[in-house]
């Protein structure tokens, strides 16, 4: 579904990523963790085509990302709780619409069908009731429901999640993980999720990827655990290690 | 006597051409306020002036002239803008010193039209022609049409642009759209409120009906409402009371905005 290979990418002088390839398989549920300033990010805005790699293809589909046109199987939940301009003057609803704009392309309004759709997936993520509010004056955790809601509304395939659950609180978070539960294996959406919460990830998702600039493991949870205590690359920051762990 | 402003074709064209412009400014100006893009509307204002003091040298149309130096300059300016060689506001100020400075030295070229100068500086509804008024509407359904197609597109532009470029959209396009509509509303507003106040008109209407916290079409509806009473009453002050047209506008539309920032607290 997703390939990613050989990926390097740099600013200016400074090497942020060296040498990442991943392989997403549809119906994988994908966590990418790394500290700090570890690349993980810029990875994922390569992988969308949002930046362009120094080296290294990024192939979605079947297609090379700079010649991808399907871009309705893609979802894409940015970090947005962090830089959101709670004043924007747009509803819940009219959030969610915007993702049907992609499927019905230029110069085409939106439909009867688009607005049931829109329903169906903000009851999905029961933030059906709250449809007529301003987006800002909505809680952390209930905008971050609403920005899933907006990639569901697409029909994708696979969505991208970018540290989706920044600045929200545990209890939150827990209801916000088993929306993805279910999405993942009752709908069998793929997800790749960024996040720096490794706990959370490893109880989650089916594959994890540890990037620090470069790919440090990728493999099963239980893998990735025994790594993470052997080498403990979290609390220790920086630590760059070479090792490659072959999936 | 309210129904004397009828009687003078003068005023018939200047409401007619105040309804037109008070219905575009904010619709460009929804899209520009909330992308913190406030000031091209200023920055294009100068440049229409440069625009105004080219067709006055050379004996055309200073509306057209003005267009097509304001629609170059938008292109330029986003171009430069989504270069990164200068930050955004620096080239908005390149734009905007630029231009007034090519404006300034124009004009005295043109020595004996320096007495319209303040005309287009601060507007002057009163001798709008039938032939602007053609012009105008021309320009408006352009902008109107071009707004109601890409609509959607622009919204999501706005809201999130990054989303927006992984959905599909073509967001360099559309954003050299909205500058070139942006060009058009500045042009067809100089008769009305002159080149130094254009900026207020796409501008406060909208802040004004930001502060009513509704959704997005329920603000671009209350900013219209907005604008065209500002328009219409500040026509019809300015005639009884012999006053200067746009600045009487720009002050109503400053009154409602404290009046709907007051009443909001």
């Amino acid at each position: 579904m997703i390939e990613v290979k050989d990926i390097s990418f740099s600013y200016g002088p400074d090497e942020i990523l060296s040498n990442i390839s991943l392989h997403i398989e549809k119906g994988d549920y994908l966590g990418i963790v790394g500290p700090n300033g570890s690349g993980k990010t810029t990875l994922l805005k390569i992988m969308l085509g949002l930046l362009r790699p120094a080296s290294g293809l990024v192939a979605l589909f079947g297609k090379d990302v700079s010649n991808f046109k399907e871009w309705p199987k893609i979802g894409y939940v940015p970090q947005k709780v962090t830089n959101f301009d709670a004043n924007f003057p747009v509803t819940v609803k009219e959030v969610v619409m915007m993702g049907r704009y992609a499927r019905r392309g230029l110069f085409h309004e939106t439909t009867v069908q688009d607005e049931r759709l829109v329903r169906q997936v903000l009851e999905q993520v029961e933030m059906w009731e709250h449809r007529d509010r301003l987006i800002g004056d909505l809680s952390g955790g209930q905008q971050q429901r609403v920005f899933i809601a907006r990639a569901l509304a697409t029909e994708p395939e696979i969505i991208f999640l970018d540290e989706p659950t920044t600045g929200i609180d545990q209890k939150t978070q827990n209801g916000f993980y088993s929306l993805l539960r279910k999405l993942n294996r009752e709908l069998h959406l793929t997800l790749v999720l960024i996040s720096h919460d490794i706990d959370m990830i490893a109880r989650e998702a089916k594959h994890v990827a540890c990037i620090n600039r470069t790919l440090v493991c990728y493999g099963l949870p239980a893998e990735f655990l025994k790594y993470n205590s052997a080498t403990d690359i979290f609390s220790g920051g920086v630590k760059i290690i070479a090792h490659k762990h072959d999936h | 006597m309210i129904l004397d402003i009828f009687q003078y074709g003068f005023a018939l064209r200047a409401i007619e051409a105040g309804i037109i412009v008070a219905i575009i400014a904010p619709l460009i100006g929804i899209f520009l306020v909330l992308r913190r893009y406030s000031l091209i509307a200023d920055t294009l204002a100068h440049v229409s002036l440069a625009g105004v003091a080219v067709g006055a040298l050379i004996g055309f149309n200073p509306v057209i002239t003005a267009l097509l130096a304001t629609v170059v300059s938008s292109l330029g300016i986003e171009r430069l803008r989504t270069s990164k060689k200068v930050y955004g506001e620096s080239a908005l100020s390149l734009f905007l010193s630029g231009s007034l400075a090519l404006a300034v030295v124009l004009l005295s070229i043109a020595k004996g039209l320096n007495a319209n100068l303040l005309n287009y500086l601060f507007g002057s509804i009163v001798t709008v022609t039938t032939n602007d008024i053609f012009i105008i509407s021309a320009l408006a359904a352009v902008v109107i049409v071009t707004l109601l197609l890409f609509y959607k597109e622009l919204i999501y532009i706005t809201f999130d642009e990054e989303a927006a470029r992984v959905s599909g959209i073509p967001v360099r396009s559309i954003n050299a759209i909205l500058m070139v509509l942006s060009a058009f509303t500045v042009s067809i507003s100089i008769p009305i409120v002159g080149v130094l106040l254009i900026a207020a008109l796409i501008v406060i209407p909208v802040v004004a009906a930001l502060q009513l916290r509704q959704s997005f079409a329920k603000t671009i509806l209350c900013a219209e409402a907005i604008s065209l009473f500002s328009v219409l009453a500040g026509i019809v002050v300015s005639f009884y009371f012999d006053l200067a047209t746009g600045g009487t506008i720009v002050l109503i539309m400053l009154i409602i905005f404290g009046g709907v920032s007051v009443w909001k607290k």
